[in-house]
């Protein structure tokens, strides 16, 4: 494990971080990951990504601030993209219901984007944990959103996506944690809405519907708040 | 020395071998098939059961592996469900399918990482017997769960047991 300094942006590798990697995690894991805030939000507790379209629907807004909510009060770590939308809604509903949060970002940390959300990327860098695998100074790339997707399904134990339409970007996550056999989640009622088609393809990879009322289910897929040293998915 | 935990548990059990009740389950005539998982894979994807087996033949314990069975549509996770919730030995059945394309199996043995009430190695089962009838199947499983934690005696705690089907569709494990 590396030692952290306050405030300061250091690069690891990610075993420093996640502990060992088996082959399939590590095809797509980053070499290096630049980060700025509190390490022990990676060290102990259970991590879920909740993830969804940049542009909401109002009641998309009302599920995931439930779901996120729902993790704090349950000791789990919230992990998303701090992009537009559910990302920022998961983000600042942790930190209001007293959570940690870990924000894994698409930019270099000196860098926000969307600029809107500066101040809340400064507030998790500060407080919490912002993961980066694009180096300092590096330019942005619209493509760099969907690799950082792939290593927020690697940080997270569980991913869950609350809302997307069939060409979000959202979408490389649920297939990169089905491919690590990480469990993904698709809440209600998207993951049976028949206008989309991703839904149910991805369940038929192993995805798995969420209702409001049932998620109790998301810790069943989940080491225990406490329990982790290193999570070691290295079958 | 072993680095990943599937060359841990294939070396354990192969230095183990000769004290395990079910030492007859390995050999070079031995076949080992993995469990599909709970759902469709994509190719490359992390399916533990299959590098359980990889890893078991590299060691020696078995001869073959033949990834002869998969999923066809997705069923419920048994080890992530409620037990009322649980996909029937049917339902399994017609969730696998097997490819018959493979040369005429003898002695079969089906490898899974967890085994919970055994539907879907007895589901698993019932599709290899139906392909070639006339291979041996057995099977092993790397964990147990246990309801009863009075039931739980040890970590490593090899045992032969059995799974039964019953007319309901239902599976018992024992033990």
């Amino acid at each position: 494990m590396v030692d952290p300094v306050p405030n300061r942006i250091d690069a690891c590798r990610p075993e420093d971080l996640l502990g060992p990697l088996n082959d399939v995690e590590r095809k797509f894991a980053p070499k290096q990951i630049w980060f700025r805030g509190r390490l022990d939000l990676l060290a102990r507790d259970p991590r879920v990504a909740v993830v969804g379209s940049r542009e909401l629907s109002p009641s998309g807004a009302l599920r995931t601030r439930e779901v996120a909510t729902f993790l704090v009060e349950k000791g789990v770590v919230v992990v998303s993209g701090l992009a537009a939308g559910a990302d920022t809604i998961a983000h600042q509903t942790a930190i209001a219901a007293g959570g940690r949060t870990i924000a894994v970002i698409g930019t270099p940390l000196q860098t926000c984007y969307p600029v809107s959300n500066r101040e809340l990327q400064e507030r998790i860098g500060r407080e919490h944990l912002v993961l980066s695998q694009f180096e300092p100074g590096s330019a942005i790339q619209r493509g760099n959103f969907v690799i950082r997707n792939r290593l927020m399904a690697l940080v997270a134990d569980a991913s869950i996506i609350v809302e997307a339409g069939d060409s979000s970007g959202t979408l490389s996550q649920g297939w990169e944690a089905l491919r690590l056999g990480r469990q993904l989640f698709i809440l209600d009622p998207v993951a049976r809405d028949p206008k989309l088609v991703w839904p149910a393809k991805m369940i038929e990879y192993g995805a798995v519907p969420l209702a409001l009322d049932g998620l109790a289910d998301i810790l069943e897929a989940l080491p225990p708040p406490g329990a982790r040293l290193h999570a070691d998915h290295s079958a | 020395m072993p680095t990943t935990p599937r060359e841990w548990i294939a070396e354990r059990i192969a230095d183990r071998r000769r004290d395990l009740p079910f030492a007859d389950f390995f050999g070079a005539d031995v076949t080992l098939v993995p469990m599909p998982t709970h759902a469709k894979q994509k190719e490359n994807s992390l399916w533990v059961p299959r590098r359980l087996c990889d890893e078991m033949c590299r060691v020696n314990l078995a001869g073959a592996v033949s990834a002869c069975i998969v999923r066809t549509t997705a069923v419920t996770k048994a080890a992530q469900s409620r037990p009322d919730e649980r996909p029937t030995v049917e339902q399994h059945v017609r969730s696998m399918s097997v490819d018959r394309t493979i040369e005429e199996l003898d002695d079969v043995v089906l490898l899974d990482d967890v085994v919970t009430r055994g539907a879907t190695l007895m589901a698993a089962s019932i599709k290899i017997l139906e392909a070639f009838p006339r291979v041996r199947v057995r099977a092993i499983a790397i964990l147990r769960t246990i309801t009863d934690p009075e039931d739980f005696r040890s970590v490593e705690h090899p045992c032969v047991g059995t799974i039964k089907l019953y007319d309901s569709g239902k599976t018992h494990r024992e033990p």
